[in-house]
Order: structure tokens, then sequence, then C-alpha cells
């Protein structure tokens, strides 16, 4: 049973994919295959097709299929995609890419759990008008929303932190929305003061039954206290806390934002107009009433052969993951949507005939079933072969690298033109426009083109730009690899 | 390795796009790959619109006077070029009074920011920047991006949010 192929893998559809989409999907792949290369008895990967589409098209077989899934893959429902099965006995490194996500089992109860909120607020001179005025009214609905099983905990921070409301269960909301309401701005930004009473108030109700978020909005910089609150943020994120870090305006440093997140698998926002704090927040806090398993990591044991050079999480949202560690953090799995991740793989030159076996061993916490480090693998396995074998990879996959390649030719161009590599990044960003249209993604493209022209005509760089091209190519990646949630 | 057919990089194998230049490695229509169009500024500005500062169309140079109409509230605002023209809504909180104060045409109410947009008297000639304004700035109907110096001309016609004004340089 072990052994049994994945039927969803093999048609690259999701579990709980409608009768109709198996169909598409087969009708899909199989045309792929030449008239000549339908040869079941010949042919395994044509003969797995139909297979799994024969298995999957019977309700009732599907049915039988399913639960036997069910009983091997357990608390967690892993399906990986892979661009390839084999790669050539090549002189040179290849590439492999994986598609990996991770769901709650069918049948898992969507039990609601407990929220351990804390949200600190900078309330620094800049913030001042309209934004800590939006910023109160997203914190009033966010608390309105909260169930009275829930604690929440508020901070503000300038240069000093204060606890406007300490860690509590949710029972007079109208006093907690109105304290929020007497919130000043004034004074400069110090994000480790505000971190660090909003984890000490955290601390407070820190039990495994609840979701332990922490919430954290600036639109500054922070002053010599980075590593401060990056090791402060390690050291929550080992308590299954998350982080959502949201950045208003241009003014605040998304690379420090994004590394404050990495740990917890959490996630970076960037707000443009203070409008938008409202949404992004109850969409953020949403979620996590749902959380089914959390502190979600793939461990980074590899054979030697191979070493991962980027992951990027794709849904339920697009963050890119710090790969250069043992463990790799993907964060929670939602209630709502599976948790899926990119992996681009580097594989060093390997002898024909060989059968090279790719460990994906999974770790996470579930606290509704009391399971700590709870171990889930997969295995894919890639033939050598002589020469340099056809690839035929998913839609999805095709789609995830597209969007890959176009963050990640975005990331370079901005690296190029901090690096005073002006010429380069010029024309990379003009690629960059011209791929972006020919997508169809014409309002990212425009930005594009208008970063493009302060390039070359202007020699830098807007930092506001550079966070809309950064957090729009994300944007798209969820948009457009998954599901149609986001909006521009 | 494989030569990208359309920038002549080259990816390891197994690559599915270009890194260099972002064009679909395989060749049938595996999945993502569309049509892809070239790279054409015009088609995606047109060549009406106004050009940054050095690019094709030239700014007015020794400008000594500009005027300002506003034909909302029908006032007229005349004053010297001097290096740095501040257009906006005063602030007297903050001690901040610009040159070219639109409160009194009703500013609030068109969408005019504290610090909307600045004139400059520069050596290459008088250009407009928009300071990143919430409601944006439109010269002769396009819009600015911020932080972004455009030449100015006698008779150009901006759009400070709501607010039309003509402005005048002699």
């Amino acid at each position: 049973m072990k052994n049994q192929p994945d039927y969803y893998a093999i048609l690259g559809i999701s579990p709980d994919a409608t009768s109709e989409e198996v169909r598409e999907a087969a009708k899909a792949l199989g045309a792929r295959f030449p008239k000549d290369a339908r040869d079941p008895s010949q042919n395994v990967a044509y003969r797995q097709l139909l297979e799994a589409y024969e298995v999957l098209r019977d309700p009732e077989r599907r049915a039988a299929y399913d639960a036997a899934r069910q009983a091997r893959t357990g608390f967690l429902d892993l399906t990986v995609q892979a661009s390839r099965e084999s790669i050539g006995a090549l002189d040179n490194d290849q590439l492999l890419y994986l598609l990996v996500d991770i769901r709650p089992p069918h049948k898992a109860a969507e039990r609601r759990r407990s929220i351990n909120l804390s949200l600190v607020f900078d309330c620094s001179t800049s913030m001042g008008g309209k934004r800590l005025e939006r910023v109160k009214i997203a914190a009033a609905q966010v608390i309105e929303r909260l169930s009275p099983e829930d604690v929440v905990s508020v901070i503000g921070f300038s240069d000093r932190a204060q606890t406007i409301v300490p860690a509590a269960r949710v029972n007079n909301k109208q006093l907690l929305i109105s304290r929020i309401d007497r919130m000043k701005a004034s004074g400069g930004t110090e994000i480790f003061q505000g971190l660090k009473a909003g984890v000490k108030e955290m601390r407070k109700a820190m039990m495994s039954r609840y979701v332990n978020h922490l919430v954290l909005l600036t639109d500054g910089h922070t002053y010599g206290d980075e590593e401060q609150c990056i090791k402060l943020a390690d050291e929550i994120s080992k308590q299954s806390v998350t982080i959502t870090a949201f950045g208003i305006g241009g003014d605040w440093n998304d690379k420090f934002l994004d590394e404050l997140v990495t740990a917890s698998g959490g996630r970076s926002i960037f707000i443009e107009e203070p409008d938008q704090i409202i949404d992004y927040l109850q969409e953020r806090i949403q979620g996590l009433g749902t959380v089914y398993a959390q502190d979600v990591r793939l461990l980074a044991n590899f054979p030697a052969s191979i070493s991962c050079s980027e992951v990027m999480k794709l849904s339920p949202f697009a963050q890119p993951l710090d790969c250069g560690g043992k463990e790799i953090a993907l964060g929670v799995v939602e209630g709502r949507a599976p948790l899926s991740a990119l992996l681009e793989l580097k594989i060093k030159p390997q002898p024909a005939g060989r059968r090279l076996e790719i460990p994906l061993d999974f770790r996470a916490d579930i606290p509704v079933e009391q399971l700590q480090d709870y171990p889930f693998d997969a295995r894919h396995t890639v033939k050598v072969v002589p020469g340099d074998p056809d690839l035929s990879p998913s839609p999805s996959i095709v789609r995830a690298v597209q969007m890959l390649n176009l963050h990640r030719m975005n990331e370079r161009a901005w690296s190029e033109a901090e690096a005073g590599q002006l010429d380069m990044a010029t024309k990379r960003m003009e690629r960059l426009t011209s791929r972006l249209m020919a997508a169809g993604h014409t309002k990212l493209a425009q930005q594009a083109m208008m970063e493009t022209q302060r390039l070359s005509r202007m020699g830098t760089a807007s930092s506001e730009g550079r966070k809309k091209m950064k957090y729009g190519t994300r944007s798209l990646i969820s948009k457009t690899v998954r599901f149609d949630k986001e909006d521009d | 390795m494989i030569e990208c057919p359309e920038c002549g990089a080259y990816e390891p194998s197994g690559a599915l796009y270009c890194s260099e230049c972002g064009a679909f490695l395989l060749d049938e229509e595996a999945g993502g790959g569309e049509e892809l169009l070239p790279f054409a500024t015009d088609e995606l500005i047109p060549t009406q619109n106004p050009m940054l500062l050095g690019q094709h169309m030239e700014p007015t140079v020794g400008a000594e006077r500009i005027t300002f109409v506003i034909p909302s509230s029908r006032r007229q605002v005349a004053m010297d070029m001097i290096e740095t023209i501040y257009i906006g809504r005063a602030d007297p909180a903050n001690n901040y009074q610009p040159e070219l104060d639109l409160s009194e045409d009703g500013g609030a109410e068109h969408g005019v920011s504290r610090r909307h947009a600045v004139i400059e008297s520069s050596p290459e000639g008088v250009v407009i920047v928009d300071k990143g304004s919430t409601n944006g700035t439109l010269l002769n109907n396009y819009r600015l991006p911020p932080e972004l110096p455009y030449p100015l001309h006698n008779g150009d016609e901006v759009k400070f949010g709501q607010l039309l004004v003509h402005i005048f340089l002699e």
C-alpha cells in the first residue's frame, strides 16, 4: 500500500477535485502523449495516467481509494507534483521543481480554535492622521469579530511601548475599543520595544489550545534594534507564534519585515493606502481560527548531490521562504486553503541508470490531535537516463515556476539597481515589463514600466516603487497559482 | 544546458523559464506559455504623454514669472519663478505654508494633499514633481508618477487631485 502511486499527484489535481476536473486533467495530460506513445503495456507514465483516471472517475472506486490514501497519510494530506520523472546523465547541474500541497485530512473536524492575538501598532508621529485612524477602525473591527474565548492584547509603540490593552479574554468589547480609540501618535519608531511588550502580553496566555499570532504594523524604519527583533521573532516562532508584519506607505524596511516573519512562516504585507489596513487585517485574522496544523516544517535532509536553491510559499499567500537552514519553516495549515510551496532543487551530475530518491520529511504540530513534531513524508524518485529527456510538467507547476521566475527577475533588477548596475537593472526591468504585459498583468506592467523609466532617467529607484513591484509580483503569485481571492 | 531561444542565455537542464529574460523554454504549449510581445515603449504609454526631463521634449528655460489660474474659484495667482514652489494646503499646526495654497479654492474637497506637488526651477528648465499626493497630479491629463520631474510649458493644464489649474510661464 505504501508504494501505491498518488493518483491525485499524477493528474496534478487536489484531492477534493470534482469529477469534472478529474476528466479535464486526464484529457489534457493524455493529449500530451504522442499517438505512438499511447501503449499502456509499453509506456509506464501513460499506464499510470489511465489507471489514475479509471479509479478517480468512478465514485465507488474513488471512495475506496480515498479511504486507503487517508489511512496512509494520516493526520495531514500531502501531495507532491514534480516537473520531471527522469533526468539526463549530463555533465552539468539540473533543475527539478516540486510543488508541495499540504492540507487537513478530508474528514478533519472543522473545529474553530481560540486565538491568542497580540496587535502591536506603530504610534510614531508619522502614523498620525489617517493612518492611525484607519488602524483604530481596523482594530475595532477585529475585536468585534473575536469570540469571548479568544485572548487579545494591544500595544502602541513609538520609542517606548505602551500596553493599551493587557492580554485578557474578550469580554467587554466596548471597553477595549474605547481604549484603542485613545491611542495618539508621537515619537520615533523602535520596533523592538513594541515587539517585546506584545510578546510579554502574549506569553500570559501561551497555551497549546490557542492559535498564537502577533500582528506588527509599522510605517517606519527602526534603528539599531533589528537584530534584537529578529532574535525575539526566532525565539517566539519556536513557541508556535506566527507573525504578520504590515508596512504602510513607502518608508519602511521591507527586507527587515520579511526577515522578521521568516522564522515563523508568516507573512509581510505592503499597505499602499491607509484604507487598505481594514481589509487586510480582517483577512489575516479570519483564517486564524481554522488553523489545523502549525509550525509545519520541511527538514532539509537532502542527499549531498541535491541542494535546495529556492522555496516560495504559494498558498494561502505568497512569501519567499528561507531554505538556507536545516529546516524550512512553512507556517500553518489552515482549514480553508492548502499550504502550498514550490521548491527548486539543483541536482549534481548523475550516472545513467541510477534512481535518485529525494526525501521530503515534514514535521508539524497538530494541537487538536495533541500531536507535536508529527512526522509525515513523501519520496520522489527520479530516474537517471541517457541523454536529456523531454519535460512534460503539469500546467500548475508551469504556472508556479513562471511566477517564481517573474518574482526572481524583479528581485534581481532591484539588487542590481542597489549595487549601481543601472544598465543591467534597467534592461531586466524592461524584460520584466514585457513579460508582465504578455501575461496580461497590465497594471503591474505599467508599474514596471514606470520604474524602468525612473531607473534609466534618474539613476535611482524609489523605495515605494520597489515595494509596489515586490508585493505586486507576490500578489500575482497567489492570484495566478491558486485562487482569485486577493485583489490588486 | 539549454540555450534560451530569445536571449541566448544558458539555463540548466530542467529549467522551464529563462532566468534572464523570462522566456518559456519548452517548445509546445505545455501549459503557461503565452504569445510574447516584443518590448515596445510606445504601446504602453502613448507618445502624446509628456516625457520625463531629458527625454525628447525640452522644458521651458529661463521663465521668470509664473501665473496660476484656477477656473473653479476664478482666482489668479502670480509670483516670481523661485527655485521651489510648493503647492498644497496650508497646515498651520505644523507651520507649513505652501507658496501656492489651494485651501481657499476648495482644495480639501477637491482632494488636494497638503504637500501635493512642487514646481522647480532647475538649470534644465521648469519642472513639476508630484510629491506622492494621495489623489495624484495630472499634467495635460497624464497622471504623473510620484517624485519624477516632468517639464512644464506655458499654457499647461494641471489637475491637483480634482482641482484644475492653468499654468502660464513668462
